[in-house]
């Protein structure tokens, strides 16, 4: 006690010589000290009592249950430092462990420090350790993803996949849809750190996003009387390869299963500008057509729609209401594929096509060229049909 | 206890390396090289280690292995997965050398990875490695043969995850038909964060998954953080959970088909409840029958169980063939478990077996008898290591221990591993046997309950000396039994290894079979969603609002060291002060209280002297006379009464002197009256401590105190001011509380205008913003406002003269309020409005009738459930409305101007980032 400063100590003797009490007295909202507030003091003052001087758990007090030794470092509900802030500032209840809520908040803060002190080293989790790189293969990292944009929810299922180019794909995996694409580095795994549980912290910088992060199905079945269905997309399998990834889904709808779809996203190799592509591999639709959602909202301006394939290419190119622009291209490895408009924005439309096979193959290309300008338009065009 | 005869080393080759590694790992002392031991009694520590040595396996340069799943390839090599979503495969695992094993990252990227299964491939394919990840079943292929996984298959995800922390799967044991069971948490989520909640489908479920279709099936509910599951060697399947709401300690569960454990939240996800679209109450028993837990692990050894695995070694882990070995995380330990079955149940004994190990959260055996132990505590804390795999291996040195217990109607059974020393006699008196059990509520965890000692009338052994009959005066089923059996030692004069069992008895084996359980139903706790719940703020926030005064301030003070009967003062927050000096007013509460709990904390100046009177009329003197011999000590004594009623000092002289601060609490009943105001019993004082210690019990008080601010007899009343009399000398005031005794109320008359399930008849306001916004969630009893702002209006809205009541929760920031009286339509309704804000920058807080009478006090902080009852009627002369906080009456106003007739009541939702709770909303039109 003598090196407890002086007022502590005369506070901490006034409750020492108290009789046993289940409840430590509550404080006022302000500290009369205005010394940084000691720990150790605190914990003489509020704790020792049943925690004992040195935290072994064996306190003056008599309890129905021992106190808590802090020497081996468990706890209740968490040891981090905000977990631990969080008890004692409440308390277990059907403990006699009580809440000090009214204790100030820097004086809670130093409670919980020092008892995580008393306890082995802690090991932490350094930022280093956290972060995934990605090298010349394909990573994929599953967790919970935080809000994309704002508005945007979490999602608790998530996937994140990195490319060696440095694009890194964000999807929700409930119902397999592209969130957005990044550029930069990988992902940290936050959910490394603390008790788990919280979001994984994306890296890249976004640089698509597909509307605005909440995107509606991707696939849509357009039966032969107009009736549009969304299909959900259920994740069944990630496949790594070298440099890129294949993500399957199976398409199901309300009454029917429409089989597989592969996707596999990679940088764009166009000279016009950076983007990403993905390739489709998608059943063939056997009556009405299946439509993919191409991620860009309605509405904005068409500044070049070509309707007859350069270069295998239909091209659309949009400036949205933001400004930014948008050369989506499309192109059909078997059969037609069309750009049309969909109730969300763009999509491809594959129709069925009888006597076609079983499987479709489709490249959709975004390119986020930044601006459009005259003559641009041929740029794009003639290094698409090269 | 005896010294054993000699301390053999163990039969194991003790390599270089081995020693190294050894000495390495500081918490395996080797006690049979240890000199110290020669000299004096090993510890349980240094003789277990005797048995069983526990050797760290060095992990992978850079990696952190927080093992949350183990399994074996058909080829020797152990498959790893951890909290890190990484898989491992380890090579050399049981070398002798624990830092032979090699490990080869095999899969990364997982979200999290809490339990590991390999099905053998069949007929030469290769076998195949399942991890259970946080939202799904994965199968992880190597396609190309490159030693590394590439292809993740989803078998299921068949459960919800909330994105809640706390919503960890645990797993994967596999039965013989190639199905998987997987346990699901809770969630902790605010404010009741204690409260295991089942937001998401099957939290709180035990899950079997079939592989090949994906489909999950609920086997076993009312679980709470069920971290280890295991088959034993019979093929039954258990569970663990861990300690805490509706887990009264951490048990072994049998599971069967449908069994419910009895934490309530995963029903909801039963059909009954699904079909009412019903929450199940997390403060109220679960009207289900439950399965009772097999095993109740005691609190001294385990206080979070990982998973068990049954000894399937054929002895080469010791003579305990088939039985269970449990893992404990935050003691570091593993314990052992012997079952049998008691009329048609499983139940039976729990006993430690090694300490020191490490933060175990999973066991698997080897079949050269070594046990593989997976550590991890991120998050949750306990033993070091932290994290890593550690083996435990029989030195071949055969302990003596009870091997097995078999439960009598009047007693056990107890065999040993050895037989008893010829000249080791066992009397009744070495048996000590007591029997407890505990309460099941929603408070964390249970203490043993309604422990009794049993009296052991014999104790008899067999003539082989290996089997302890002891016979007691009755035991009690639904109880468990703790049984300490001291002096045994076996032919070569080795004690017991461990003297200690607990044995859940849950039936006695020839009945009457019991519907009782070991955790028995308790009368559930006040509800405390924090240490402020029911608790009326006296001075937060606006330290002076609540109060009549003249002459006090709020500052900083402390005793004067050179004029030490007075307060040096400065500006701050930490006190309210008579600064005045003598021209200073009694300090005076505004709002008239009752029946309950009242605490002032103080402090005085040297000499200084004061009073609280309760009710402005039942005194108790405060007074710095602990230095002074020659003064009869006054302190804390209650003040003589105006009736001649003498003084009557305190039990204890608790007052701890000038300059420190001290608290009085006064628990106090108000005197009653009959229907013609006739009184018909005193005050008392139920109970008065300072700093927690009790000064007065029980103290019927016949009349006001002498001197008092309102000493008149004639004047007693239910209700009443706090009042603090300065006197002559300066005193300090802080923290100054009330709160009201909850009485139970009555729903007599009380109609409920939110029916807990939807918002039929109830209109938002017509100019929301975003129609598609949920701004008001009817999520169980409870409705909670969010989003932009809004206002929810009652269906009916003719209500004139009528009081309305709910419980009601606002958080840090938010915003709400109760209108009363108020017209439908857009922008702010037109109404009264009794306000709800705690913690927001608007000064009307909380019992303010908005605009027309301000309180600005912070009575309840933010995220605290608090008693809200406005009336509103009629009379001469205006509209009077009165409102009241926790039962107190805050606000008690005439609007003479009567600017509101009729109307709806409205609930408002003040802005996007608020968020307010209402429950228990009920209205009574007023004749």
């Amino acid at each position: 006690m003598s090196d407890l400063p002086h007022a502590v100590r005369r506070a901490a003797l006034a409750l020492l010589l108290a009789l046993p009490c289940t409840r430590v007295c509550a404080l006022a909202p302000s500290p009369v000290d205005e010394e940084a507030p000691s720990g150790a003091a605190a914990f003489a003052l509020h704790c020792a009592r049943c925690h004992g001087a040195t935290g072994d758990g064996v306190g003056t007090e008599l309890l129905d249950r021992p106190a808590r030794s802090f020497l081996d470092g468990g706890f209740s509900y968490g040891n981090t430092p905000d977990a631990i802030f969080r008890t004692l500032s409440h308390g277990i209840p059907g403990t006699p462990m009580p809440g000090f809520e009214l204790l100030p908040e820097d004086v809670r803060r130093a409670l919980a420090e020092h008892v995580i002190a008393l306890g082995p080293p802690r090991v932490e989790v350094t930022p280093e350790e956290t972060e995934m790189l990605v090298g010349a293969r394909a990573v994929l990292a599953r967790g919970m993803l935080p809000s994309i944009a704002g508005g945007a929810p979490e999602h608790p299922r998530g996937l994140l996949l990195g490319t060696p180019d440095g694009f890194s794909f964000e999807y929700r995996a409930d119902d397999l849809r592209l969130l957005g694409v990044r550029q930069g580095a990988f992902v940290r795994r936050s959910d490394w750190t603390g008790r788990g549980g919280t979001p994984l912290q994306p890296l890249g910088r976004v640089v698509a996003l597909l509307h605005d992060g909440t995107p509606p199905a991707t696939f849509t079945h357009v039966a032969a009387d107009g009736t549009s269905t969304p299909l959900a997309c259920k994740l069944r399998a990630t496949r790594l390869a070298g440099p890129s990834a294949t993500l399957t889904g199976a398409l199901v709808g309300p009454s029917d299963d429409f089989g597989l779809v592969h996707e596999s996203m990679s940088a764009a190799r166009h000279p016009f500008a950076a983007g990403f592509t993905r390739a489709f591999d998608l059943p063939a639709p056997t009556s009405g057509s299946l439509r993919v959602d191409l991620g860009v909202a309605a509405g904005g301006e068409t500044l070049l729609a070509t309707s007859d394939p350069s270069g295998g290419w239909t091209w659309l190119v949009l400036r949205a209401p933001a400004g930014e622009i948008r050369c989506l291209g499309v192109r059909a490895h078997e059969g037609a594929a069309r750009l049309v408009p969909g109730p969300h924005g763009p999509c491809v439309e594959l129709s069925s096509e009888p006597g076609s096979g079983p499987r479709r193959r489709i490249d959709v290309v975004t390119l986020l060229p930044g601006r459009w300008q005259p003559g641009d338009e041929h740029a794009l065009l003639s290094e698409s049909s090269r | 206890m005896m010294r054993p005869r000699s301390a053999r080393p163990a039969r194991r080759r003790t390599t270089p390396a081995r020693a190294a590694a050894l000495a390495a790992c500081c918490v395996v002392p080797c006690a049979a090289q240890d000199d110290a031991s020669a000299v004096r009694e090993p510890t349980l520590l240094e003789r277990e280690a005797q048995h069983y040595v526990v050797e760290h396996i060095p992990p992978p340069p850079g990696a952190v292995l927080e093992v949350g799943g183990l399994d074996w390839l058909g080829d020797g090599r152990l498959v790893v997965s951890t909290r890190r979503g990484q898989v491992w495969i380890v090579s050399d695992v049981l070398a002798d050398d624990p830092s032979a094993a090699r490990f080869t990252l095999f899969a990364e990227g997982l979200h999290e990875g809490l339990g590991l299964s390999v099905i053998p491939g069949a007929d030469g394919a290769a076998d195949r490695i399942v991890v259970l990840q946080r939202g799904e079943l994965t199968e992880l292929v190597d396609e190309d043969g490159d030693g590394a996984a590439d292809t993740y298959l989803t078998l299921s995800d068949a459960w919800g995850v909330s994105g809640n922390y706390h919503e960890f799967a645990f797993g994967l044991p596999r039965d013989d038909a190639g199905r998987f069971y997987v346990s699901l948490n809770t969630g902790f989520l605010n404010p009741e964060w204690w409260h295991g909640k089942s937001i998401a489908p099957y939290r709180g479920w035990l899950l079997r998954i079939d592989p090949d279709t994906g489909r999950a099936t609920p086997v076993a509910s009312g679980l709470r953080s069920p971290c280890g599951l295991g088959f034993d060697a019979r093929g039954e399947l258990f569970v663990t959970d861990n300690q805490g709401d509706w887990m009264p300690a951490c048990p072994i569960f049998h599971v069967r088909e449908g069994a419910f454990f009895g934490h309530p939240a995963s029903l909801a996800w039963t059909p009954e409840y699904q079909q009412n679209r019903a929450h199940p109450s997390d403060m109220s028993p679960p009207d289900r029958e439950r399965a009772p837990a097999a095993v109740w692990l005691p609190y001294k050894w385990s206080r979070s169980a990982g998973n068990l695995a049954p000894d399937t070694t054929n002895g080469r882990f010791g003579p305990f063939a088939e039985q269970i070995f449990v893992a404990e995380l935050t003691n570091g330990e593993l314990l052992r478990v012997q079952m049998e079955s008691v009329q048609g149940q499983l139940q039976g004994a729990a006993f430690r077996f090694r300490q020191r190990i490490g933060s175990l959260a999973r066991v698997l055996f080897a079949e050269d008898g070594t046990l593989i132990g997976g550590m991890t505590n991120r998050g949750w804390g306990g033993l070091p290591p932290a994290d890593g795999l550690v083996r435990v291996r029989w030195t071949g040195r055969p302990a003596m221990e009870m091997h097995t217990v078999h439960l009598l109607q009047d007693g056990f059974e107890i065999t040993f591993t050895d037989a008893v020393a010829d000249d080791c006699v066992i009397e009744p008196g070495d048996v000590t046997l007591t029997q407890y059990d505990y309460d099941l509520w929603w408070e964390y965890g249970s203490p043993e309950r309604n422990t009794r000692a049993v009296d052991v009338l014999g104790t008899q052994l067999s003539e082989d000396r290996r089997r302890l009959t002891v016979t007691t005066a009755g035991l009690s089923p639904a109880m468990v039994a703790r049984l300490v059996l001291r002096g045994v030692r076996a032919e070569d004069g080795s004690p017991l290894l461990h003297d200690e069992f607990a044995y859940t008895i849950n039936q006695l084996p020839d009945g009457p079979w019991t519907d009782e359980h070991v955790a028995k139903v308790a009368d559930p706790p006040p509800p405390r969603t924090s240490a402020d719940e029911g608790w009326l703020r006296l001075t937060y926030h606006d330290a002076l609002d609540a109060w009549t005064q003249r002459g006090w301030e709020l500052v900083d003070a402390e005793v004067d060291p050179r004029a030490p009967t007075t307060f040096m003062v400065r500006p701050g927050n930490g006190a309210v002060v008579n600064t005045a000096g003598r021209d200073a007013t009694d300090f005076t509460s505004r709002f008239p209280m009752g029946d309950g709990r009242y605490h002032v904390e103080f402090m005085l100046p040297e000499g200084g002297r004061a009073g609280v009177f309760v009710q402005g009329r039942y005194g108790v003197h405060l007074a710095d006379d602990a230095g002074d011999g020659s003064v009869q000590p006054v302190h804390g004594a209650l003040m003589a009464l105006a009736d001649g009623t003498p003084a009557r000092p305190p039990a204890f002289a608790a007052y701890q002197g000038a300059g420190t601060w001290h608290v009085l609490t006064v628990d106090f009943r108000a005197p009653r009256f009959d229907a013609e105001g006739r009184k018909i019993a005193d005050a008392v004082l139920e109970r008065v401590r300072m700093d927690d210690v009790l000064l007065h019990e029980d103290v019927t008080l016949t009349a006001p105190s002498a001197g008092a601010p309102d000493e008149d007899a004639r004047h007693e009343a239910a209700l009443g001011p706090l009042v603090i009399r300065a006197g002559d000398s300066p005193v300090a005031l802080r923290t100054l509380r009330f709160r009201p005794t909850q009485n139970p109320r009555s729903d007599d008359g009380w109609v409920a205008i939110y029916n807990g399930d939807d918002l039929r008849g109830w209109r938002l306001s017509p100019d929301v913003e975003d129609e598609e916004q949920e701004r008001w969630e009817p999520g169980g009893d409870v409705l909670i406002g969010g989003g932009t702002r809004s206002h929810l209006f009652s269906p009916r809205g003719d209500y004139r003269d009528f009081e309305v009541r709910a419980r009601v929760s606002i958080n840090d920031g938010g915003n709400s309020g109760l209108y009363l009286r108020t017209a439908y339509g857009p922008g702010w309704p037109k109404g009264y409005e009794a306000q709800i804000n705690a913690s927001m920058a608007d000064p009307q807080k909380t019992g303010s009738l908005y605009g027309l009478a301000p309180v600005k006090v912070e009575l309840v902080p933010p995220g605290t459930w608090f008693d809200y009852h406005v009336v509103c009627r009629d009379e001469d002369g205006g509209t009077r409305i009165t409102i009241a906080v926790n039962g107190v009456v805050v606000t008690d106003h005439l609007d003479t101007e009567r600017r509101h007739a009729a109307g709806h009541i409205a609930l408002q939702q003040h802005h996007d980032g608020s968020r307010v709770r209402f429950t228990d909303l009920r209205v009574r039109v007023l004749e």
